[in-house]
């Protein structure tokens, strides 16, 4: 192993895990994050149970984590948290709304410059003015988006 | 004659020099001891997360327990979790049910719990600073059984957590990991409170 971070190639049926999961992570969290909000508000677990239809020992289970859950249980949730969901899909090529020039790497990586004397220009002004490192053989969009 | 004339000429192999962790991660992925965990996202890295080379291995081998078992997406899955800074969670009891330092000895311990309706994986590794796990290896939660039936010295959780020791020993000699008062000196942003 010699790359600083290299992508280890999954099979279809690992991906279709990885996808899987990754969806219901985030139908977790989104229902997670509106009953925080209403638990605020005033709402209580015994509500949200009523609201379920009454099964407390489904709510306490399906409350710990994702493990179990299927559409239906995302769309169980959202209609008892009296809530809307807004599913969106993008490309992983597609630009971010806002652009990131952080991340959290900054710092913790080996870095390889492309021409040491380019980090450098001397605009006519006479101020020297820094131009970030950039990886070997990557966009400057990789470059900032890690 | 003054005094400094007396003294012995100092040992360049023995000079204390201060490196930090962060520079010591830099060379240790340089030199191809720690990968940096390939985010699958435009989201930029929120969090920071290394696999030692075993770690690596565990995922490229094809005859790994992660590979045979069928729980490599989920692990996938739970890595880009931690790395994109998505919420570090409890259950509605408070107890820990995504990251959970394990019962030392020895000291610092962390798992990363895949928890699956079928294969359950735990991701054993030590934090090097908040926010950066170094990722020692994965286990099949079949493989660690249980830790109360075991006898403690003697358990495949202990021998677990004996190899994550060893391994951060090597790889940081004379540093030891992290330690903070709660779960937020760990985990900076995202994360549910309770008790570690």
């Amino acid at each position: 192993m010699t790359s600083q971070s290299k992508q280890i190639v999954m099979t279809t049926d690992q991906r279709a895990d990885y996808g899987f999961a990754r969806v219901r992570d985030a139908a977790y969290d989104a229902v997670m994050e509106l009953w925080r909000r209403r638990k605020a508000e005033g709402m209580t677990q015994s509500q949200l149970a009523d609201a379920l239809g009454g099964d407390a020992g489904w709510l306490s289970r399906n409350l710990r984590g994702p493990g179990n859950w299927t559409l239906k249980t995302v769309g169980r949730f959202v209609e008892a948290l009296n809530g809307e969901v807004e599913l969106k899909i993008h490309g992983l090529e597609d630009p971010l709304p806002v652009p990131q020039n952080y991340h959290a790497y900054i710092g913790y990586e080996p870095q390889t410059v492309t021409d040491p004397a380019a980090m450098f220009s001397l605009p006519s002004g006479g101020l020297a003015v820094a131009k970030p490192y950039l990886r070997k053989g990557f966009p400057v969009a990789a470059n900032l988006i890690s | 004659m003054s005094n400094f004339d007396s003294l012995s000429p100092v040992d360049p192999d023995r000079v204390l020099t201060y490196m930090s962790i962060a520079s010591s991660i830099v060379t240790l992925t340089a030199s191809g001891k720690l990968c940096k965990y390939p985010l699958r996202s435009r989201q930029p890295a929120k969090r920071r997360l290394f696999l030692t080379e075993t770690a690596v291995k565990d995922l490229e081998d094809h005859n790994s327990a992660v590979n045979i078992l069928g729980v490599r997406g989920f692990i996938e899955s739970a890595m880009t979790r931690w790395v994109l800074g998505q919420r570090v969670f409890a259950d509605d009891k408070g107890k820990p049910r995504f990251l959970k330092r394990l019962e030392p000895p020895p000291p610092e311990i962390w798992e990363i719990r895949v928890i699956e309706p079928r294969v359950q994986a735990r991701l054993f590794g030590r934090f090097a600073e908040p926010d950066t796990l170094i990722l020692n290896r994965f286990h099949s939660r079949g493989v660690l059984r249980d830790k109360k039936k075991s006898a403690a010295h003697d358990s495949e959780w202990q021998k677990a957590m004996n190899e994550c020791e060893a391994t951060w020993n090597k790889l940081f000699p004379g540093i030891a990991p992290f330690t903070g008062p709660d779960i937020h000196a760990y985990v900076t942003e995202n994360c549910d409170d309770f008790a570690i």
